[in-house]
């Protein structure tokens, strides 16, 4: 099937023009082939009829691109490519985020004690050790959660850093999650510190109940804020309105306890932060996968949406846009089938089923599914 | 607000404050100094005498005298140690200088605002630093970017996340506009001094001056690699966690560190047996060091004052937040545990996470 993995993957680029990123001459690209441990690292391409020649010839597994700019972008050396600046990224990914279909499709098994079942333990059950080897898989009930933490994303960029939804680049990354890249020239400069205060903000991270709280009569605490204050203050007063509704007379908030507070407040920011992974919006030398590639995992398209299609898309839509390969049925075997999976629910006690193309080529490349067609 | 829509008028007393502004750059134009003439005139002489002063104080780590009362003279003496900065070339140094000056300018920048002189501070955010900054009665709007690039602690109150962030611009008092302000200055002295040239030969006597200061620093900075040492070899350097290691290395060349850093560093050497004179001697080298305000600090993360409690350093996680961990370190969620295991001969897995 490898060679019909790589054999599908070489028909998509034939048929494919991926279109080029901006500012294409400036960034590093990075490629894992089929079959070859490591990377190919510190290539760069003068247009875009480069990149898919050569996307076409070497036919990549895996294809990403900076999301810095670079004045030598394939200097082997970080200190000789001249960094001119990066894009704002956040990433989404629904490894952040508990979901109930992790039961449906994860499985996990002891590396210590050799013992197996389904799900994402933080740790083995049964002897407590964090070794686990773990397999995960992606369903629509996945893309839903990450859409939902990519749409807190949005808005936090619209209303609180006055980033309007034209200005965002939106790639679905042909897995499990999302990548946001704020297209502003004015924010490329940004340093390490400062993306880490913008990942940190959106993550509620840092918040300090105390700062929002006002002592008042009889030990009892007001929140200083009102609903319409802009930011997390007002976020979290909508927030609170809503869980106190029964308790709220007149306009303002009740007064509460300390404890209770804080306790409102952090259910508030856990509700309505962004779950990002902070590592990639910090780093300033990333590469991300590149858009209108295949994910080397999956088989999916890595697809770019904009901010109103990201709204108007249930999952099942962003799946089906992902997919590029056919449905004609195909018959495997795999230990272990997760039973939730893209759009399909699979439902056998045996190892062998009959699947479409494209789950086909998902099982086999991230199961290692065996095909016997 | 845009550059053009802010009229203010400066003062020779403000191009002595803040001779940095382009402004006084042009006064100095019209004086007609060359490096040559400073080299060689009495004027010149004076010049360079007191920018030696400046820099031998910087070196020390001492406050810097007061500028010149005379603005033309303050403008070319600015300029003048600049051009011995860039020609010591040391980024610690420079770093070291841009701190102690900033902090002067902030004192002045909170005297303009008791005066009721706003102005002063919105031209120099928007003219000088280029900052997209707007006055809103009674507080002052900033961009989050300008914000974010100067904001000096990344905990409490200073922390993005407890602000007020409203469509990109973030609300603070006109005294937090000064603290910014000090940041964004130092910064802008050190681009100064980077992008300082010097077109042909330094003349002999102001290069004499470049010697003198260099060397002064090289000899500050084997007293502290004799701390470093001492450090070393007594503890092992090995056994300090990544994270404490970077902030004492950085500490000890001289990095002016937020207080989150210092209370880290201060309150993790505290618990592994050191003195409070032993810590007291750590934080000797920054860039705004006073001993009294030190001493009170450390005595008190030392539980000597106040509450009476001895502090420990923050947990793996908080370290991470507050920007001071980029590490994962194996099993270890504190790094007090990080030097134990070091101490009984366990090798801990360090990862560097970004």
């Amino acid at each position: 099937m490898s060679s019909l993995a790589l054999n599908l993957f070489k028909s998509y680029y034939r048929r494919t023009y991926v279109p080029p990123p901006s500012h294409l001459e400036k960034r590093e690209y990075g490629f894992q082939l089929f079959g070859v441990q490591g990377m190919l690292r510190h290539i760069s391409f003068g247009n875009g009829n480069e990149l898919n020649e050569f996307l076409r010839s070497r036919v990549p597994q895996h294809a990403y691109y900076s999301t810095a700019l670079y004045e030598s972008p394939s200097a082997p050396e970080m200190s000789g490519k001249g960094w001119l600046g990066a894009e704002l990224v956040f990433d989404i990914d629904i490894d952040h985020v508990d979901t109930p279909c992790k039961e449906l499709h994860d499985t996990w098994k002891c590396k210590n004690c050799g013992a197996e079942g389904r799900g994402q333990p933080r740790a083995c059950p049964v002897c407590g050790s964090e070794n686990l080897e773990r397999k995960s898989w992606v369903c629509d009930i996945c893309i839903n959660s990450a859409r939902d933490e990519a749409l807190k994303l949005l808005d936090l960029l619209e209303n609180d850093f006055g980033v309007s939804r034209n200005e965002v680049a939106i790639t679905f990354s042909g897995h499990r999650g999302f990548h946001i890249h704020v297209q502003r020239e004015d924010f490329m400069s940004l340093d390490q510190d400062a993306r880490r205060e913008i990942s940190d903000y959106v993550r509620g991270l840092g918040l300090e109940p105390e700062l929002m709280l006002r002592r008042s009569k009889g030990g009892l605490y007001a929140f200083r804020y009102d609903a319409e204050t802009p930011g997390w203050p007002g976020r979290i007063a909508r927030y609170a309105a809503l869980l106190l509704s029964e308790r709220i007379a007149g306009s303002g908030l009740p007064e509460l306890p300390k404890a209770e507070w804080e306790d409102l407040i952090k259910t508030a920011v856990n509700e309505l932060s962004a779950k990002i992974d902070e590592k990639v919006t910090i780093d300033v030398h990333r590469l991300i996968r590149l858009p209108g590639t295949l994910h080397g995992k999956t088989g999916l398209k890595v697809l770019e949406l904009t901010a109103s299609e990201l709204e108007a898309l249930t999952a099942e839509d962003i799946l089906k846009k992902a997919i590029v390969f056919g449905d004609e049925e195909v018959r495997v075997r795999m230990r272990k089938l997760p039973s939730r999976v893209l759009l399909y629910t699979i439902e056998s006690d045996s190892d062998v089923v009959n699947v479409p193309l494209h789950l086909a080529l998902y099982l086999h490349l991230n199961g290692g599914a065996e095909v016997l067609r | 607000m845009s550059a053009t829509q802010l009229r203010v008028v400066l003062t020779p007393e403000d191009f002595s404050r803040y001779p940095f502004v382009p402004e006084a750059l042009s006064s100095l134009r019209e004086l007609e100094l060359t490096l040559e003439d400073i080299a060689s005139t009495p004027l010149g002489n004076l010049i360079l005498e007191k920018a030696r002063e400046r820099l031998l104080k910087a070196v020390e780590g001492e406050k810097l005298p007061s500028p010149e009362e005379d603005y033309m003279l303050e403008v070319a003496v600015f300029y003048t140690t600049l051009l011995i900065l860039a020609g010591v070339g040391d980024d610690r140094l420079t770093e070291k200088f841009s701190t102690l000056y900033a902090k002067a300018v902030y004192e002045f920048l909170l005297k303009d605002l008791e005066k009721g002189s706003r102005d002063k501070l919105l031209y120099l955010a928007v003219k000088v630093l280029g900052w997209d900054v707007r006055p809103v009665d009674p507080n002052v709007l900033i961009h989050f970017k300008y914000f974010v690039s100067a904001q000096p602690e990344f905990t409490g109150e200073w922390k993005l996340t407890n602000r007020v962030l409203e469509k990109g611009y973030v609300r603070v008092s006109w005294r937090e506009l000064a603290r910014l302000l000090e940041t964004g200055v130092k910064k802008y002295v050190i681009s100064l001094v980077q992008r300082a040239e010097v077109s042909g030969n330094i003349p002999e006597g102001v290069y004499r001056v470049v010697e003198e200061v260099s060397r002064a620093w090289s000899a500050r900075q084997q007293d502290i690699r004799s701390v470093a040492r001492d450090i070393s070899s007594r503890r092992g350097e090995e056994a300090l966690p990544p994270c404490i290691r970077e902030l004492l290395h950085q500490q000890l060349s001289g990095k002016n560190l937020p207080h989150s850093a210092r209370f880290a560093l201060a309150s993790f050497l505290l618990n592994i047996g050191f003195s409070v004179e032993e810590t007291l001697e750590v934080f000797r080298h920054s860039p705004d060091f006073r001993e009294d305000i030190a001493r009170y600090q450390v005595e008190h993360i030392a539980g000597l004052r106040g509450s009476r409690v001895k502090y420990l350093p923050y947990k793996c996680d908080n370290m991470r937040s507050y920007g001071l961990c980029r590490w994962s370190c194996e099993g270890v969620k504190h790094p007090l545990q990080y030097f134990y295991r070091a101490l009984r001969g366990r090798r801990v897995k360090v990862k560097e996470l970004w």
